[in-house]
């Protein structure tokens, strides 16, 4: 009994097992420091993305101090550490060439920001709101409030529109009238509309375009211009007043025609009379 | 309130004698209604609580001016958009200020409008006006709405870079008489003085009203302080000048409201494409 417990005292005092305490004490004080730098670090002045880039690049210095004092105190050589790590590299380089390639591409999507947290993007077919970029992927939560995780690796292959990235946005409209319609007219009720529409821009003006003569309507674009937050109520708000205007002065928004010609070789189409009552007149 | 002195005293039906802002006195349970231009307000003090109903009709050009206290309590029940605010202390006091807008204004002359090398001339720009409604001693804002909502316009060199204005359903107008005046617009002097070289051509100007104080002149009409922009000798750049003494064509202009963005500088120096187009 009494050796076991001058070994205990031994292992306590003894310089050897100072260390160990030491690169113990290290590690969680470390740890427990790269948490608080990641989760509570003053930085509510600077742009979401900003604070998560230093809040992260903190930590990760934070860790790795930590890790290589800790190492330090137990008597490892960092410099075989790092001699060895150069073959591990290479090893762990061929079987993670993927997240490698993610991890590259996280840090080039870093330095270019062409979006940040918040901004609305649209990649392929996927379009939301940035929640997170992190370094190995970028995290999108859609309209329909799904989370979508993108490699950063497609990321920087793909395109990537930005749709919040400038202050205002252009909607474009897109009207078909009846033939028999007036162009001028049509296009005074749409300057109209655009003008009495208080968050439809008036600079820069709305852009009308005659698109051609359709199937069966003659088409236009009506491009006008609002904030970005204001994107979709702007659009359903032209929409809904052109339709309203359009009925109110008696221009026709036409459905698809057929017109059946039986060409002039042949004999004309037999038409048929039948009165209210379903019989035939003659 | 600043430099306006009304009595505190329930009015009854009136067509118009006393301005339609300043301070009332509500009773329990009695509406008031006020018609300003295309605005109609209503507003209900019940215990705790005050109700604002609002109706706006679709002409901008709207001159109406009524007011009725009390008014029919009917009228508000049936308005769509009504705010209910709860509020502690059962005082009736009722302000309504007029205010300028929270963000510049862009006015345009009705035709191409140019200002020859070294001359000088002075325009008058009309601004659409807000009002802030508060309650209680001492007051609480309770609403700061436009009178007619102004349509968003850019200012800026591109779509890229600029500003969020408002745009001025007014003309630039050169002389007084022009001047197509209504209670829920502010006047503007604006004296603009081309040092330049070149001529100035005028497609748009950019009102900093948000930074500007309200005024009163005897006749009812609000002004604003008068604004002077000088295009430089350089041509690339132009001061914008906010006159400290009250508006020069006001008379007995008396203060009415500060500016929404107060203690910047009166003098600035920007780039000539920030202030005109």
């Amino acid at each position: 009994m009494t050796g076991m417990l001058t070994t205990i005292k031994e292992f306590l005092i003894g310089v050897q097992s100072n260390s160990y305490l030491r690169a113990v004490v290290i590690l969680v004080v470390g740890f427990l420091l790269a948490r608080v730098v990641r989760k509570h670090l003053p930085t509510k002045r600077l742009h979401p993305q900003h604070q998560l880039v230093l809040r992260r690049s903190l930590s990760y210095i934070v860790v790795g101090v930590t890790i290589s004092w800790t190492l330090r105190e137990l008597g490892v050589s960092l410099s075989v550490l790092i001699g060895a790590a150069g073959i591990l590299t290479v090893a762990v380089g061929f079987a993670a060439q993927t997240s490698a390639s993610n991890l590259i591409s996280g840090l080039f999507l870093m330095g270019e920001q062409p979006f940040v947290i918040g901004d609305i993007i649209k990649v392929g077919d996927t379009t939301g709101y940035v929640v997170s970029i992190d370094l190995l992927s970028v995290k999108l939560r859609t309209f329909d409030n799904l989370l979508v995780r993108i490699p950063n690796e497609t990321m920087l292959k793909s395109n990537v529109t930005n749709l919040t990235h400038f202050p205002i946005r252009r909607v474009d409209l897109l009207v078909g009238v009846a033939y028999k319609e007036d162009i001028g007219k049509v296009k005074e009720v749409l300057f109209e509309v655009a003008d009495k529409n208080p968050i439809c821009l008036e600079e820069p003006r709305p852009l009308f375009i005659f698109l051609g003569y359709g199937d069966s309507s003659l088409n236009f674009q009506f491009s006008v211009w609002g904030v970005k937050d204001k994107f979709l109520d702007l659009r359903n708000a032209m929409y809904e007043e052109i339709k309203r205007v359009f009925d109110e002065r008696g221009i026709e928004i036409p459905f698809p025609h057929r017109t059946l010609y039986a060409g002039s070789v042949t004999d004309p189409l037999p038409v048929r009379l039948v009165t209210d009552a379903g019989t035939d007149p003659r | 309130m600043t430099g306006h002195e009304e009595s505190d005293v329930i009015i009854g039906v009136q067509t118009i004698e006393r301005p339609w802002h300043g301070r009332f006195q509500l009773a329990e349970d009695s509406v008031g209604r006020w018609r300003i231009g295309p605005l109609s307000l209503w507003v209900q003090r019940l215990r705790g609580e005050w109700r604002i109903a609002r109706e706006t009709v679709d002409d901008p050009m709207d001159g109406n001016l009524e007011l009725e206290i009390p008014a029919d309590v009917d009228d508000l029940l049936t308005k769509k958009v009504v705010d209910r605010f709860g509020v502690a202390g059962d005082s009736g006091d009722l302000e309504m200020m007029p205010a300028l807008a929270d963000r510049p204004v862009v006015a345009r002359p009705a035709k191409p409008f140019h200002v020859p090398q070294g001359q000088q001339v002075t325009v008058f720009v009309g601004s659409p006006l807000w009002v802030k409604i508060s309650a209680g001693t001492p007051p609480i804002q309770l609403l700061d709405q436009p009178i007619f909502r102004p349509s968003d316009t850019w200012f800026g060199p591109s779509t890229m870079e600029g500003e969020l204005c408002y745009a001025s359903r007014t003309y630039l107008r050169l002389n007084l008489e022009g001047v197509i005046r209504r209670p829920h617009w502010a006047l503007t002097v604006v004296k603009i003085l081309n040092r330049s070289d070149t001529q100035l051509n005028i497609e748009l100007l950019k009102l900093p009203v948000s930074r500007l104080t309200l005024y009163q002149g005897s006749d009812g009409q609000l002004w604003t302080q008068d604004v002077a922009f000088k295009r430089d000798k350089d041509g690339d750049s132009a001061t914008l000048r906010i006159q400290k003494a009250a508006p020069s064509f006001a008379q007995d202009a008396a203060l009415l409201a500060e500016p929404r963005q107060s203690g910047e500088e009166n003098v600035v120096m920007r780039a000539f494409s920030a202030i005109f187009s």
